[in-house]
C-alpha cells in the first residue's frame, strides 16, 4: 500500500549486476542467494537508499552474511511501509506480484523522501556508504515514484531539515511520513571504543549518545561479560570478536541504532609455540640452563627462545657459556659469556653459539698460555690486586686489552671459517657478544674484566652500593634493533676495542648479571635505567629466590631461573638470556 | 615496549571514487582486523592512516593498533593526487610521533610505510622535496602500490624499496593487497635488520613486484 512514497533501486546495467554478484561471490553468500536477492531488488519493491547503502556496504565488507542483509533491508523496509512487507517474502517469491514497473519512478519529484538519506555531517566510520551508494556499485537510485491519489500528501510535506547534532562518528538515516512528521531516525551505527578481552571495560552511554540519562534498551544481547550497568556497558568481555549491538531509546525523539564495538583478542591467547626444526643444521635447542657452584662462585644461566621465535617455529638465536676453574686450577679464572644472534641473520644462532664457545676457548688459551708475556702480566698482578690497584687503569686496559682483542679476532676468523664453508657471509652469523673474566684476588678482592658489544648488559650490583656499577654502555642505533654486532669488530682498530673494555676490583658484590637485551628491554626498558639503582633494586628484589637458591646444598637454581625467564612483558617477545654470577657466602637478603 | 609505526598513504583523488575507495575502506578494515589476530602486531603495531587528494588528512594518527577505530575514507567529487604534499604531511609526523632511542627512551621499531595511490603525484615541484625528506627518516621499509590501468610506477622507483602494480581497481585486487600489507607488517620487526628492511612475505598473484 505505501509503495509509492518509497525511493526504488534499479541496476543500471548488466555490468553492475556482475559486479554486485561478484561481490557477493567473493564473500561467499553464494549465487543463488544473490540472484534471488537481485531479482527481488530489481523487480519487485522499493528499498531506501538507506538500505542499499547498507546492503552495499555489507557486500563489500565482506563480513555480513546474506541472512544480516535481509535484516537490514527488512527494517528500514518496514519503517517505510509498515505492513506485511518482509524482505523474506520477498525474497521466496521472486517472480512474485505487485511491485512497480521498473521504471516508473523515473519521474523525478521534488518530495522529500528524496531527503531522507541526506546526513550532512556523515563522518560515521560505519554507514558512510549510505552517502553515495550509487557510485559503488553502480547501483542507481530511481526517484519516489507517486501514485495517484497519494501525491497530493506528499506534495503537502513540509520538510524538517534540521538534523540532530550527530555524534561525530555516527550517521543518522532519517525518514519522515508523508504528513512531513519525522519518524524515527533509523541505523544509527556508533563505533565505540575497543575494548579488550579479559581486561576492564567501561563506557558510558551518555559519552556515546549525548543524551542524559538515556532510556536506553538494549534489543540484541550483549558480548559475553559485558552488562549494562548504571547508564554504562560495563564488564570484562571474554570472548574476542566484532559485536554489533543494537538498541532504541523510547524518547520523543525515537532513537535507535546499533553500537559496533571490536573487542581485541588477549595476545597471550594467540601465541604459537612451534617447536623449531630438530634436523637443522644450525639446530640449537628451545632453552638452555646451566648452574656452576665452585667453592667461592655460584653461576647460574637460562636462555629461552623468544615468543615471536617461537611462534613462527624459528630458532633461539641467543647462547652462552661458563668456565669455571678446576679445584686445582692455581690461575683460578672464570669466563663467562652471553650473546644474541641478529633476527635477522639467519645463522645467527650459529653465530653466538661460536661466539660463545670459541671465546671462552680463546681467553682460556691465551691466560694460561706461558709465552703470552702480557696475559702473564694480567695473570700476576690481577692475582695479588687489592681495590686500590684499580686506579692503574693504563696497566688493567692495556692487558685485557690484549687478552679481548686477540681472542676475539680469532673467534672472529672461525666464525668466517664458518660462513665460508657454508656457503654464506659473515653478516649472516651476525651476533652481540658480553664476556667477563672473574678470578679471587689473593687480597680477597675481586677482579672481573669485561667486554661488551652490542645490546643487552653487563651488571654488577650489591644492596650496600648507592648505584649499580654498569660495565660499558650498550650499544644502540635510532631506532629498536639497531646495533653494533661481535661480527662487524674491527680488532685492528684499537680505539673501538678499548672503548668497550671495562675492569673493576672491588671487595665483595652482590652479583654480577650479564644479559640479553630480550631481559634488559623488558626489566630496564632504556639506558638510563640501566644505571640507576632504582630499576637494580627492583630487578634484585625479582631474582631473590633465585640468588639466595644458588649456594643451598641441593640447588635447583637453574630450573628457577629458568622457568622466572618465562615472565610475561607485552611488546617483549625477543629471546632471552640471562647469566647471574654470585660470591658464595653472599645472600642478597637481608 | 618498543612499537613498530606503520603509516598507510592512500590514495582519496576523484579518480578513486566509487567502488575503488569503498574496497581501500573494506581493505583497511581488513588488515586492521587480520593485525588484531597477530600477537606480534597486537602488542607492537602502532597505525597511521593519511589520505590525500587535494587536500592532505590525518584520518588516523598514529595509535596502537588495540585502539585504532578504523576511519571513514572519502574520495571528493574531482581532486589532483597531492602525493608530495602528503608526503610532506608524513615527514611531521614521523618526526613528531616516531620515539628514537635515547638514553632516556627506548626507541621505536624502523617505521614502515605502504602507499596506494591510482595515479600520478600532481605536484611534481613537491614531491621532488618530499622524497629526499622521507629518505631521511630511516623508514625499515617503503613500499608502493601503483593501482589500476593509470598508475605510474615512476614515482615509487624514485623513493620506494618496492613497488607492487595492480592491474585493476576493483576490490578483490585492492583486498590483496592489504592482505599481503598485513602479512608484510606481521613478518615487520621479527625480521627487521639493522641496515636492511624487513624480508617481505611474497606477493600474491594479483600483485606484480615492479623492478
Amino acid at each position: 500500500m505505501s509503495n509509492e512514497v518509497s525511493p526504488r533501486i534499479t541496476f543500471q546495467n548488466d555490468q553492475s549486476r556482475l559486479r554486485l554478484a561478484r561481490a557477493f561471490s567473493d564473500s561467499g553468500i553464494g549465487n543463488e542467494k544473490f540472484s534471488n536477492l537481485t531479482n527481488w531488488l530489481t523487480r519487485h519493491t522499493s528499498v531506501s537508499a538507506a538500505a542499499r547503502g547498507r546492503l552495499i556496504r555489507a557486500v563489500t565488507e565482506y563480513r555480513l552474511k546474506l541472512a544480516e542483509v535481509v535484516d537490514l533491508l527488512a527494517e528500514v523496509e518496514s519503517t517505510l511501509k509498515p505492513g506485511p512487507n518482509a524482505y523474506g517474502e520477498h525474497l521466496e517469491s521472486v517472480s512474485g506480484s505487485s511491485g512497480l514497473p521498473a521504471n516508473s519512478g523515473d519521474r523525478a519529484s521534488d518530495s522529500g523522501l528524496r531527503n531522507q538519506t541526506v546526513s550532512p555531517n556523515a563522518a560515521s566510520a560505519v554507514t558512510s556508504a549510505t552517502n553515495r551508494p550509487s557510485d559503488r556499485l553502480g547501483l542507481i537510485a530511481a526517484v519516489p515514484s507517486i501514485r495517484p491519489g497519494t501525491s497530493r500528501q506528499v506534495n503537502q510535506k513540509p520538510l524538517d531539515q534540521k538534523v540532530p547534532a550527530a555524534n561525530a562518528m555516527a550517521t543518522e538515516n532519517r525518514a519522515y511520513d508523508r504528513e512531513g512528521a519525522r519518524l524515527k531516525p533509523k541505523i544509527m551505527s556508533l563505533r565505540i571504543p575497543n575494548a579488550n578481552c579479559k581486561q576492564e571495560y567501561k563506557l558510558p552511554l551518555q559519552q556515546v549518545l549525548e543524551e542524559e540519562n538515556p532510556a536506553i534498551k538494549f534489543t540484541s544481547s550483549f558480548p559475553s561479560g559485558l552488562s549494562l550497568l548504571e547508564g554504562s556497558i560495563v564488564g570484562t568481555p571474554s570472548t574476542p570478536g566484532e559485536y554489533v549491538i543494537s538498541w532504541s531509546i523510547d524518547n520523543d525523539l525515537g532513537r535507535s541504532g546499533e553500537f559496533l564495538l571490536t573487542i581485541n583478542p588477549d595476545p597471550r591467547s594467540l601465541w604459537k609455540d612451534i617447536p623449531s626444526d630438530h634436523t637443522d643444521k644450525y639446530f640449537k635447542p628451545d632453552t638452555d640452563k646451566a648452574l656452576v657452584i665452585t667453592h667461592s662462585l655460584g653461576i647460574v644461566a637460562a636462555s629461552i627462545r623468544g615468543r615471536s621465535h617461537a611462534h613462527v617455529g624459528s630458532f633461539r638465536d641467543d647462547d652462552f657459556r661458563i668456565d669455571a676453574p678446576e679445584e686445582n686450577d692455581s690461575l683460578g679464572w672464570y669466563i663467562v659469556c652471553v650473546a644474541d644472534g641478529a633476527g635477522s641473520a639467519k645463522y645467527s644462532r650459529r653465530g653466538s653459539q661460536i661466539a660463545c664457545e670459541e671465546t671462552v676457548n680463546e681467553i682460556r688459551n691465551i691466560l694460561r698460555s706461558k709465552e703470552d708475556g702480557v696475559a702473564q702480566e694480567l695473570n700476576g698482578r690481577s692475582m695479588a690486586a687489592c681495590v686500590e690497584e684499580k686506579s692503574d687503569a693504563a696497566f688493567w686496559t692495556r692487558t685485557l686489552y690484549h687478552v679481548f682483542a686477540t681472542a676475539g679476532s680469532k673467534v672472529l676468523s672461525k666464525i668466517r671459517d664458518e660462513a665460508e664453508s657454508s656457503n654464506a657471509k659473515i653478516k649472516d652469523f651476525s651476533t652481540t657478544l658480553l664476556v667477563a673474566i672473574i678470578r679471587r684476588t689473593q687480597a680477597d678482592a675481586w677482579f672481573v674484566g669485561t667486554y661488551w658489544v652490542g645490546d643487552g648488559a653487563i651488571g654488577m650490583w650489591d644492596k650496600s652500593w648507592p648505584s649499580p656499577k654498569l660495565f660499558g654502555e650498550p650499544d644502540t642505533g635510532e631506532f629498536a634493533g639497531q646495533t653494533s654486532f661481535f661480527t662487524s669488530e674491527d680488532f685492528s682498530k684499537g680505539e673501538t676495542v678499548t672503548r668497550r673494555l671495562r675492569y673493576t676490583i672491588v671487595n665483595d658484590f652482590g652479583y654480577l648479571a650479564l644479559m640479553t637485551d630480550g631481559i634488559s628491554d623488558a626489566k630496564f626498558v632504556t639506558e638510563q635505567m640501566l644505571k640507576e639503582n632504582e630499576p637494580w633494586a627492583l630487578f634484585s628484589d625479582d631474582i631473590r629466590e633465585i640468588i639466595s637458591e644458588i649456594h643451598s646444598p641441593e640447588s635447583n637454581a637453574d630450573v628457577k631461573l629458568l622457568n622466572w625467564m618465562d615472565f610475561w612483558s607485552p611488546g617483549n617477545h625477543d629471546d632471552r638470556t640471562l647469566m647471574l654470577v654470585v660470591p658464595k657466602k653472599h645472600q642478597i637478603d637481608s | 615496549m618498543r612499537r613498530l609505526p606503520v603509516y598507510l598513504l592512500l590514495d582519496t583523488s576523484g579518480s578513486m571514487r566509487g567502488e575503488p575507495i569503498e574496497a581501500v575502506r573494506s581493505g583497511v578494515e581488513m588488515l586492521v582486523g587480520m593485525l588484531r589476530q597477530d600477537p606480534y602486531a597486537l602488542e607492537t603495531v602502532w597505525l597511521s592512516i593519511i589520505t590525500f587528494d587535494r587536500e592532505v588528512n590525518i584520518a588516523l594518527p598514529l595509535t596502537s593498533l588495540e585502539s585504532a577505530v578504523v576511519p571513514e575514507i572519502k574520495a571528493p567529487e574531482s581532486s589532483p593526487t597531492h602525493l608530495g604534499e602528503a608526503l610532506k604531511v608524513l615527514c611531521g609526523e614521523v618526526q613528531r610521533d616516531v620515539i628514537r632511542n635515547s638514553e632516556g627512551s627506548k626507541g621505536d621499531w624502523r617505521p614502515l610505510l605502504f602507499i596506494m595511490t591510482d595515479g600520478a603525484p600532481s605536484d611534481r615541484a613537491q614531491f621532488t622535496q618530499s622524497i629526499v625528506d622521507v629518505k631521511g627518516l630511516g623508514f625499515g621499509l617503503i613500499v608502493g602500490c601503483a593501482a589500476g590501468p593509470k598508475a605510474s610506477v615512476d614515482a615509487f622507483f624514485e623513493f620506494a624499496d618496492h613497488t607492487v602494480k595492480l592491474d585493476s581497481l576493483d576490490a578483490g585486487g585492492l583486498k590483496s593487497f592489504f592482505t599481503w600489507v598485513s602479512a608484510s607488517v606481521s613478518r615487520g620487526s621479527v625480521s627487521q635488520g639493522v641496515t636492511t628492511g624487513p624480508e617481505l612475505p611474497p606477493p600474491p598473484a594479483e600483485l606484480v613486484l615492479v623492478v
